[in-house]
C-alpha cells in the first residue's frame, strides 16, 4: 500500500512539474509574441526590414544561457555594453517571473541548440603560456582597441564613421563568459546572431591560443565584475 | 672633398626622388585594390581609403615595418618602400584585408 502511494505521489509530482514547465513555456511564448516578436520576429530570426539603426539579433544563433537571456531582457542591451538602446530594459514592464518565462521560452524555442553546441566545445585557458597571454594583450591593443578602445569602453578611434556602421560593445560591461568572448573573437558577431558584420571573425588571422589570450585579457583586465 | 661628398649625396637624393614612382592602393569594400604589387625601393605607396569607415595599414615584415594608424574615410596616406624584400601589409581593423608588395632594388 505504501509503495502504491509513493508511486502515485511521484507520478503526481512529475505531472505537476511538467505542467508547470509547460505553463512557463506558454507564458513566455505569449509575452514573446506580444512584445519581442515585433522586432525579433515570431521565428526569432530578426526582421529584415524596419527603421532600426542596429537590426534586431537573430535569436536562433544566440549562444547565451537562459540566465543570460533573462538578464538581457531585464536590463536591456545598453546595460550590458551595447552602444545603442535598441533592445530596451523590460524590468519596469514585466516582473522577474515573467521575464524568466520569456527567457525560458526563447532559450528552448530558439537558442538551445546553438548554446548546446558551444557548451560542448572544450575551452581551457588555465594553461595558457605567459607568451600567449602577452600576445593576447598585444593583439587587443593592435586590433581590438581600434574599435573597442584601449580601455575596452567601445570608444576606439575607428568608431569615427560617417556611415554609422560600427557599434562596438563596451567590453567593461559585457555579460559574456570568457569562452563566449573567445567565440565572438574567433567567428565574429554575425556568426552568433548579429545582423551586422562590424565585429569580424579573427579566426581567419589568429590561432586559437592567441584568441584565448585576447579573451583572457578582456575577461581579467577589462570586464567589470557585477 | 666634403663639398664633393655633399654634392654627390644631394644628387643621389634628387635622382632617387625623380625616378621614384607612386602607386595607388585603394581600400574599398574591406579589400586592398590591387592586392599584389611589384615596386622598386624608394617608390611610394599611396593608401586611399574609399570606404565609409576607418581603415589601417601596417606591416611587421623585416623588409619594411610601418603602421599608418587610424585612416579616416577619404583620407590618403603615403608610405615609402625603403628596402628590397617582401612586404606583407594588413589592416588592423579588418582581418581579411591583405596586400603583398615585392620591393626590388
Amino acid at each position: 500500500m505504501i509503495r502504491v502511494l509513493a508511486a502515485a505521489s511521484l507520478l503526481i509530482s512529475i505531472v505537476t512539474a511538467d505542467s508547470t514547465k509547460s505553463d512557463i513555456m506558454n507564458k513566455g511564448k505569449e509575452i514573446f509574441n506580444q512584445t519581442c516578436a515585433g522586432c525579433h520576429g515570431k521565428d526569432g530570426t530578426g526582421l529584415k526590414q524596419g527603421g532600426f539603426n542596429v537590426q534586431p539579433r537573430d535569436l536562433t544563433k544566440s549562444i547565451l544561457s537562459e540566465e543570460q537571456i533573462f538578464q538581457v531582457a531585464k536590463k536591456g542591451t545598453f546595460h550590458w555594453g551595447a552602444v545603442t538602446t535598441g533592445m530596451p530594459a523590460w524590468e519596469g514592464v514585466y516582473d522577474d517571473d515573467s521575464l524568466k518565462a520569456v527567457a525560458h521560452y526563447l532559450y528552448n524555442r530558439f537558442a538551445k541548440e546553438s548554446h548546446k553546441k558551444v557548451e560542448e566545445l572544450n575551452y581551457d585557458s588555465s594553461k595558457l603560456s605567459a607568451k600567449a597571454l602577452k600576445r593576447g594583450k598585444k593583439i587587443f591593443f593592435r586590433n581590438c582597441a581600434y574599435c573597442h578602445g584601449k580601455e575596452g569602453k567601445g570608444n576606439g578611434v575607428a568608431t569615427y564613421n560617417p556611415e554609422k556602421s560600427i557599434f562596438p560593445y563596451d567590453l567593461t560591461k559585457i555579460l559574456l563568459t570568457e569562452k563566449q568572448i573567445f567565440l565572438f573573437a574567433k567567428y565574429g558577431g554575425k556568426h552568433w546572431g548579429s545582423q551586422k558584420d562590424d565585429m569580424p571573425g579573427w579566426g581567419v588571422k589568429y590561432d586559437d591560443e592567441t584568441l584565448m589570450g585576447v579573451a583572457r585579457y578582456v575577461e581579467t583586465h577589462l570586464k567589470q565584475k557585477r | 672633398m666634403k663639398k664633393i661628398v655633399t654634392l654627390f649625396l644631394f644628387t643621389a637624393a634628387i635622382s632617387t626622388s625623380i625616378y621614384a614612382k607612386d602607386w595607388v592602393v585603394v581600400q574599398k569594400n574591406k579589400t586592398f585594390h590591387p592586392n599584389q604589387l611589384k615596386v622598386k625601393a624608394g617608390d611610394r605607396i599611396i593608401f586611399k581609403n574609399d570606404d565609409g569607415f576607418a581603415h589601417n595599414a601596417f606591416s611587421d615584415s623585416e623588409a619594411d615595418e610601418f603602421d599608418i594608424g587610424m585612416q579616416k574615410p577619404g583620407q590618403d596616406v603615403v608610405v615609402t618602400m625603403k628596402k628590397p624584400g617582401k612586404v606583407e601589409v594588413e589592416c588592423a581593423i579588418h582581418p581579411n584585408m591583405h596586400l603583398t608588395i615585392d620591393v626590388e632594388k
